[in-house]
């Protein structure tokens, strides 16, 4: 048995079910609305399902949190010191995400020499008086420690020396990938967030002792895999924006080979993601979260600020749709007209506590000013309305991934296609809302299984995934496993086939992430270049990027 | 908790930024895959393209057209010209449809391969160039947009932009300034000051030869007291900067100190509205450096801690100055004296008879070296000297190797008038009609954009 709980904007949401030879059975269902403190809706989810159980074993516990995101809005999280190695440049002030930001001498350039040493008497007296401000949580970044890592290694080495309370995030283990500031940012996250995520885990441990349980509790991410709980202490900014990819998780189990749309309609707000051939878009450089660009591997998705609860108003004589919720639905007990109410006037969906008049007086205003008091026709203007930011949504998707900037004259000469067939929808006003979506849209469409809770389905069919970026410098004679901060030598000038470095990298991916069947491990980013002086070539730089993708534990049962 | 440290107002710059990863001229060539491999990392890991003022494009290819708008290619486009070259082109020409938008304030063409060494003329490949990139862009430029538009051209690449000075040489309304190691010390061995453009466009060329070991100083004296008050008198619509990064003190094929915060400084001094890579092979320690200082100049963002990780300061020798300061000199009278020349002094005119009438002309006998592809040409030049209009042009050319094809080309500006068109024209029919004449005769008339091209004998195949 399986539990997944996924923490929406509006409700948290959580499943209890058997997956049996590719099939699912629901046994328990449960919808509470997230509490202000995350937490507590957590826990109370997770406490009704464990009841549910009666005396099968459940083997996975899979969390869609926003514990963290929720921390850093509100601000309850603590304050970070950032130490940079910025070197020459743009100014270090474009990676000033601390809350108090050093820069230090010591410089790494892109073949990852260290062509300025760094000042430890420097280090230690910044360490110093950082600590005695009061500071808790350093994060260690420095420019190029994606192709080698020492200076970040280093410093962080010495901050737990002084400090062994003190919690440090080297920008290293978190990316492979380039980008200086964004490496900053998310290192700065990173640390902000660890004191929660200690907090969490020890939370659900606790949970799970009460019902005298000891097994696997499991992160969603933001690139639609899975880390365990306690993986995810040292890297909890990968776990930041997971809900939307648990609606294309949910998706993805049950979509096959389609290209095509996945769209969660909640309360607060759509998320939009994106199949192709049946494989979620990636974000290459990162996920955006708030205000920040992250290195936070991720799905394409875009949100939209309007969802089923969302406020209908008139601005400027014109319908519009959100930002704001203003409590839940007129139908459901609120006071304002939401597109689920308008969903309610025209039958399509069933009134709740508020009943249909509510629905009707609360849409009544806006028709009499716009419909000519027409009220299910202005209904049927907001569902129009809805309907068209989707599709507006959806073009400037395509228009973005039409114009994404390529590298080879290859890539340039090969025409985009990204033909769309398929709509999969989810959420509560998903079933009412698909007939206008597909019209719009002119795609096929179909409901999610389990549609009201395919998110908390997504995260608890998520299969574990990691990364690993493997860089070789035969001209420097190094070998470099990034995000684990290791480096090996090689034979200096050596030549090595594309075929030789992909070898290379599984079988480091293979010592590393260990993944249950090495089929599993996918080359995912590969380069290869020679490195010439003169007219001689004195070595070459392979780089690549292994991983295990994500994917489903229902493809599990049903492909092998 | 972010700062925005600007110099300026900053200004929205778009990057096309083509590094064709899986292209090469050959494999051992300088001008091969991993050229731009280090810039790529560079520009990554400073987060640039992340940042609100700079936005990213892909480019488009160029057309036949555009390049026949230009080039006279022998015996034709399809034989000489191939996708590189055509992306590369159109890296450019996506700088300046950008421009032409208002998407941008300005845009950076970082591609390869480059082409200010190729002549209006194309038997091959030579200084790695094989079409001019940036003369295609300019000539898209005023087709789509205004064909008198007033455009001035700084190339700063360390070679004496030779290709770029032929194609405009006669034109008025283009002002080529190439400031470059001097020709007696380095390919392409020209760009003296007095080759300073033909009758009809007297003074419109300004070359600029600095001596060896020039370094940022000598490079902004003559920005500061030739280059911008030059700028300030022609009153350009357009400034494109040809940017060639072989200046750098690290470059293998040169000898000239300059460096990162000197290209940068230059920039932010010259304001171009256009940029466009030119050629420039310390792949490692300059290009990534100086790209970064032309990425944030052209942003409007702050400069000051730009430098390569190696760089220490380098002192100009005094004597250098000394020189520099007398070619700035030089260059600067010859400009003043543009409208007061006595140009029939200057330039021995010479007559020929065309539609029955005589008709005064320019002639300049050219040798050309494409070092690439060991050709040795030799080409006849007539510019017709119209006091009305920039007149047209005739090439006459033939190469050392007997069996190559005997050309003769004519190329008819876009603000011909109606006199020059038809003449050129009837010189077009005519070459074309001579019996024991020429291979092959071609037809630039941009004012009817009409591209012409007759085979007589094909002696190749």
């Amino acid at each position: 048995m399986l539990i997944g709980i996924d923490v929406g904007g509006t409700h948290t949401d959580g499943i209890l079910f058997s997956l049996s030879e590719g099939q699912i059975e629901l046994i328990q269902k449960f919808k509470t609305p997230t509490t202000p403190d995350i937490l507590a809706g957590l826990l109370h989810t997770l406490e009704e399902l464990l009841q549910h159980r009666q005396d099968r074993v459940v083997s996975r516990i899979a969390i869609s949190s926003t514990l963290a995101a929720n921390a850093l809005i509100q601000g309850t999280a603590p304050p970070v010191a950032l130490l940079l190695f910025p070197g020459p440049g743009a100014i270090p002030d474009y990676a000033f995400f601390g809350q108090e930001n050093l820069t230090l001498k010591g410089y790494v350039d892109h073949r990852g020499r260290v062509t300025q040493e760094m000042d430890e008497a420097q280090l230690l007296s910044v360490v110093k008086e950082t600590t005695e401000l009061g500071f808790q949580h350093f994060a260690v970044v420095s420019k190029f420690s994606c192709r080698n890592p020492v200076l970040e290694k280093r410093a962080g080495a010495l901050i737990k020396k002084i400090n062994p309370e003190a919690r440090v995030t080297e920008g290293h283990r978190l990316s492979g990938s380039l980008n200086f500031p964004r490496r900053a940012a998310t290192a700065c996250l990173n640390s902000a967030v660890m004191d929660i995520q200690v907090n969490l885990a020890s939370q659900v441990e606790k949970a799970l002792e009460c019902h005298g349980l000891d097994l696997p509790v499991y992160l969603l991410k933001a690139d639609g895999g899975t880390f365990p709980l306690t993986e995810s202490l040292k890297r909890p900014i990968h776990s930041i924006q997971s809900g939307q990819s648990a609606s294309i998780m949910g998706a993805l189990s049950f979509a096959g080979y389609e290209n095509g749309i996945v769209i969660d309609i909640g309360g607060t707000t759509t998320d939009l993601g994106f199949l192709s051939e049946g494989v979620p878009l990636f974000l290459p450089h990162g996920i955006k979260w708030q205000e920040y660009q992250t290195l936070v591997p991720g799905f394409l998705t875009t949100s939209l600020a309007c969802g089923g609860d969302s406020q209908v108003h008139l601005n400027d004589g014109q319908l519009q749709i959100g930002p704001e919720r203003l409590g839940p639905p007129a139908a459901f007990g609120g006071t304002e007209p939401t597109p689920t109410d308008a969903l309610v006037v025209l039958g399509k969906l069933a009134a709740g506590a508020g009943g249909i008049d509510s629905a009707y007086r609360a849409l009544q205003p806006i028709a009499s000013r716009v419909f000519a008091g027409d009220v299910d026709a202005c209904a049927a203007a907001v569902l129009n309305k809805f309907t068209e930011k989707v599709a507006a949504a959806v073009q400037e998707t395509r228009n973005l991934l039409a114009g994404q900037p390529v590298f080879t004259i290859h890539e340039l000469l090969e025409e985009f296609r990204w033909d769309n067939r398929h709509l999969w929808a989810m959420g509560g006003p998903a079933k009412a809302l698909l007939s206008y979506l597909a019209e719009q849209l002119k795609l096929e469409a179909s409901l999610l299984p389990h549609h009201e809770v395919a998110n908390a389905l997504g995260a608890a069919l998520a299969r574990p995934t990691a990364e690993l970026t493997v860089r070789v410098d035969t001209d420097r004679g190094k070998l470099h496993l990034i995000e684990q901060g290791v480096e090996r030598p090689v034979s200096q000038g050596c030549k090595l086939t594309g075929e030789d470095a992909r070898n290379l990298a599984l079988e480091a991916g293979m010592e590393y992430l260990k993944p249950g069947h090495r089929d599993d491990l996918t080359i995912t980013e590969q380069e290869g270049f020679n490195v010439v002086r003169g007219f001689t070539t004195r070595g070459q730089i392979h780089q690549l990027k292994v991983q295990i993708k994500p994917a489903s534990l229902l493809w599990e049962v049903t492909s092998r | 908790m972010n700062l925005n440290k600007e110099l300026n107002r900053t200004k929205r710059l778009g990057l096309i930024f083509f590094p064709a990863f899986d292209w090469a001229i050959s494999p051992d060539h300088p001008e091969r895959e991993e050229r731009l491999l280090y810039t790529r990392d560079q520009l990554f890991e400073e987060g640039l393209l992340d940042r609100p003022e700079v936005s990213e494009f892909n480019p488009l290819i160029a057309s036949r057209e555009d390049v026949e708008r230009v080039h006279f290619c022998i015996p034709d486009v399809s034989n000489r010209v191939s996708e590189p070259h055509l992306i590369s082109a159109g890296g450019a020409i996506r700088a300046a449809r950008l421009l032409l938008e208002d998407k941008v304030d300005s845009a950076f063409a970082l591609v390869r391969p480059p082409g200010h060494h190729a002549f209006r003329l194309v038997r091959g490949a030579r200084g790695f160039c094989t079409i001019n990139n940036e003369a295609i862009m300019l000539e898209w430029l005023r087709h789509h947009y205004r064909k008198g538009l007033k455009i001035a051209i700084i190339d700063t690449d360390a070679h004496h932009a030779d290709g770029t000075q032929d194609i405009f040489y006669h034109d008025p309304n283009v002002l080529h300034i190439s400031l470059h190691q001097d020709g007696r010390t380095l390919f392409p061995g020209s760009g003296f000051p007095s080759q300073c453009g033909g009758p009809t466009a007297f003074a419109r060329t300004l070359n600029i030869p600095l001596p060896p070991y020039t370094t940022d100083e000598g490079i902004e004296y003559v920005l500061e007291n030739l280059i911008l008050p030059v700028l300030d008198d022609f009153k350009p619509d357009i400034i494109i900067n040809d940017a060639g990064q072989d200046n750098h003190y690290s470059d293998p094929l040169t000898q000239m100190m300059a460096s990162a915060h000197g290209y940068a400084r230059l920039t932010e001094k010259l304001q171009p509205d256009l940029v466009i890579l030119q050629g420039g092979y310390s792949i490692e320690a300059a290009l990534p450096y100086i790209n970064i200082g032309l990425v944030l100049a052209l942003a409007g963002l702050d400069t000051a801690n730009l430098r390569e990780p190696d760089y220490v300061p380098i002192r100009q020798d005094s004597r250098l100055k000394d020189r520099i300061k007398e070619t700035v000199q030089q260059v600067r009278e010859l400009w003043e004296s543009r409208d007061s020349a006595d140009l029939a002094d200057l330039f021995r005119p010479y007559h020929q008879v065309v539609r029955g009438k005589k008709k005064q002309f320019y002639k300049r006998k050219k040798q050309i070296y494409y070092d690439t592809d060991g050709i040795l040409e030799e080409q006849i030049e007539k510019v017709r000297w119209h006091e009305k209009c920039p007149g047209y042009l005739t090439i006459a050319s033939r190469s050392r190797d007997q069996n190559d094809y005997h050309v003769f080309a004519v190329h008819i500006p876009a603000t011909a008038c109606q006199e020059c068109l038809d003449d050129a024209r009837a010189e077009y029919e005519g070459a074309v009609e001579l019996e024991e004449g020429y291979d092959l005769v071609q037809l630039q008339n941009l004012p009817e954009n009409q591209f012409l091209s007759h085979p007589q004998k094909r002696i190749k195949v």
